[in-house]
């Protein structure tokens, strides 16, 4: 378990954003938490956060203004070298066939995990 | 109402082509029969003449034969002679009897006995009858018989002439001078006679020349006039074609349209209806590993508010589907009660109890639909509620009703976080929610817009970010009954303004 990595959640729903911080930190033990409300906010967000290890995100899909894919279509703009030490991990509610897919075909996505987070399955993911 | 407005005008256009057609068709019956008709006669007039001509034909050799045979009576003196030429001129005179006998409009058979006498088809008669009874003042055939009557004369003259020579032959009178003199006499007759023959002829020609003229222009000219109706009736009908078509393509547009939006709604409600649960799963799985009781308590907030969202969610739901598929029904409604019952609904809503809300109704009773305004004002007046600003020392509401030119307004004016200025036109699309938004389903604008638009009315926006916003019903041409209540503040429990 990296236990270096910052975790950046983002997710409109505020609710969702304590659900998935208390499952980080009761069942991984994982402190370096961040929320952001929307993909803009998380965009300003990597711009003003260097990462030095590692960086993994949580990211819904629906979201106002900015979504997660056209997130991704930002990130996918960004320095390579951010890009190399961030995991994308896409978390969402959706039941729609074609988010599905697109989420698990997109390059930048490691893999799409339903809400409520499964602490299990990510700290698997994580650890390969 | 213009609802059903577009209906009785394009009835009224539809019967108009309908009747557009309808008399092009007749056209073209009434030509064609019209040209079978004139076909018919002009037919039947030219064969007879034809058949007159032939029967001209048979009077002058019946009539040459005899003169020819009187002659060689006269040369010969043979008896042989004489009857040959009482054989032959049986024909002019029979054509003479059918003359006399239709002139005189006796039966008839008379007549066809003569037609025969003078050689003219039995199949014929029928026509020289006809032509002669129907046309005996027009010009050509006038003329035709009276050259006809005169020849007939001449004929006759013939006759006596032979009888004259046949009493000097039988009395053995004859010398050789006689019968120069006689020749000369039968040759100046047949002479005289040729002319008439002539003439007869050349009239026959002449008109059955001008009637084929006739024939074929008007046949000309009602064929062209089948053929221009037929072609206005075929353009009328592919026009009606592609008319059938454009509309089914549009109906087909509107369809995959309706498919589409189907779907996105789908797809949003479906997420919409879903995402309250997981977060409650997630609250639970979180409370398990969880003994504070004051982080329980937070965690029962949270999914009451969860539910609180999807059952607002689902109202909304239904509330749209209400909207789409009630029909509207136009009737007086109150502006007054109206807004009274749904400030009482919003009596609980969080936050209610520090804001102060004041009507001022000019206008109460105007035709609407009650569903749709009680729709549209549900949702003004939550949205204002909703994003007041809680940074101001005092919320405020603000309801009006006034009237203006021939319009009804109905105003709801709050001062509260206001609207960004790019996202004013987006605010009434369907799920749109800003990201301080955790409190809408975005469906309530779009619902009270559609609400709205059902109604030939419009719903606009004014706002300013931190100053507040107005949302303005806007109902036009509208009986109006105006009930003028004078403008009152009213001010509902829980607001504590000083006096």
């Amino acid at each position: 378990m990296r236990s270096k990595c910052k975790f950046l959640i983002v997710d409109d729903n505020k609710v969702d954003q304590i659900v998935t911080s208390q499952l980080l930190k009761r069942k991984l033990d994982i402190s370096d938490i961040s929320q952001v409300n929307t993909g803009k906010e998380a965009l300003a967000w990597l711009l003003a956060n260097p990462i030095e290890e590692c960086l993994i995100i949580l990211l819904d899909i629906r979201m106002p203004e900015m979504d997660g894919f056209e997130f991704l279509e930002a990130y996918n703009e960004m320095d390579q070298s951010l890009k190399n030490k961030t995991t994308i991990i896409m978390l969402s509610s959706t039941l729609d066939v074609k988010d599905i897919a697109r989420a698990q075909n997109h390059q930048h996505v490691k893999e799409l995990l339903s809400k409520p987070l499964p602490v299990n399955l990510l700290s698997e993911i994580i650890s390969s | 109402m213009q609802i059903n407005s577009i209906s009785p005008f394009h009835n009224k256009f539809k019967s108009l082509t309908q009747r557009n057609v309808l008399a092009l068709l007749f056209l073209i019956i009434s030509t064609s029969s019209l040209l079978i008709v004139i076909n018919y006669f002009t037919i039947k007039t030219i064969s007879a003449t034809r058949a007159y001509t032939n029967g001209e034909s048979q009077y002058s050799k019946g009539q040459k034969d005899a003169a020819h045979h009187l002659a060689m009576y006269v040369y010969t003196e043979d008896s042989a002679y004489w009857k040959l030429f009482l054989h032959e001129l049986e024909v002019p005179i029979g054509d003479s009897i059918a003359r006399v006998a239709l002139t005189k409009q006796e039966s008839e058979e008379i007549a066809r006995k003569g037609f025969l006498a003078g050689r003219n088809h039995p199949d014929d008669h029928h026509l020289l009858i006809w032509l002669f009874q129907n046309f005996k003042n027009i010009s050509f055939m006038k003329n035709a018989i009276s050259i006809w009557k005169e020849a007939d004369k001449l004929v006759g003259k013939q006759h006596e002439l032979g009888q004259e020579i046949h009493s000097q032959v039988t009395n053995r009178n004859l010398g050789e001078s006689g019968k120069l003199v006689l020749m000369k006499r039968i040759n100046e007759i047949t002479m005289q006679l040729t002319v008439k023959e002539r003439e007869f002829s050349n009239e026959l020609g002449a008109a059955a020349r001008t009637i084929d003229t006739y024939l074929f222009y008007t046949n000309l000219l009602l064929t062209l006039i089948i053929i221009a109706s037929a072609a206005g009736y075929a353009a009328a009908m592919i026009g009606k074609v592609q008319q059938s078509q454009q509309e089914l393509a549009n109906k087909n547009q509107d369809l995959t349209q309706t498919n589409q939006q189907l779907d996105s709604f789908v797809y949003s409600a479906s997420h919409d209806l879903r995402a309250p649960i997981t977060s409650l799963k997630g609250l639970i799985q979180i409370a398990r590993f969880e003994s504070d009781p004051i982080e329980w308590k937070k965690y029962l907030d949270l999914m009451q508010h969860s539910l609180d969202r999807q059952d607002q969610f689902i109202s909304d739901i239904i509330q749209f589907s209400k909207n789409k598929r009630i029909e509207v029904t136009l009737q007086p409604v109150s502006i007054v009660s109206t807004t009274e019952d749904t400030l009482k609904q919003h009596q609980f809503m969080t936050g209610h109890e520090s804001l102060k809300i004041s009507t001022y109704l000019d206008v109460d009773t105007v035709m609407f639909d009650p569903l749709r305004l009680s729709i549209i004002l549900n949702n003004l007046i939550s949205n204002a509620i909703k994003y007041s600003d809680p940074a101001k020392e005092t919320q405020m509401i603000t309801i009006r009703s006034f009237s203006e030119s021939d319009k009804v307004c109905i105003s709801v004016q709050d001062n509260g976080l206001g609207i960004e200025a790019q996202n004013l036109e987006k605010i009434f699309d369907m799920f749109y929610v800003t990201q301080n938004n955790n409190k809408g389903s975005g469906l309530g604008l779009y619902i009270a817009k559609q609400a709205a638009e059902k109604l030939n009315s419009s719903l606009q926006v004014t706002s300013a970010p931190g100053v507040g916003t107005t949302f303005q019903l806007i109902i036009s041409n509208h009986n109006i009954t105006d009930h003028s209540v004078t403008p009152r503040a009213a001010t509902l429990a829980g607001s504590s303004m000083p006096a």
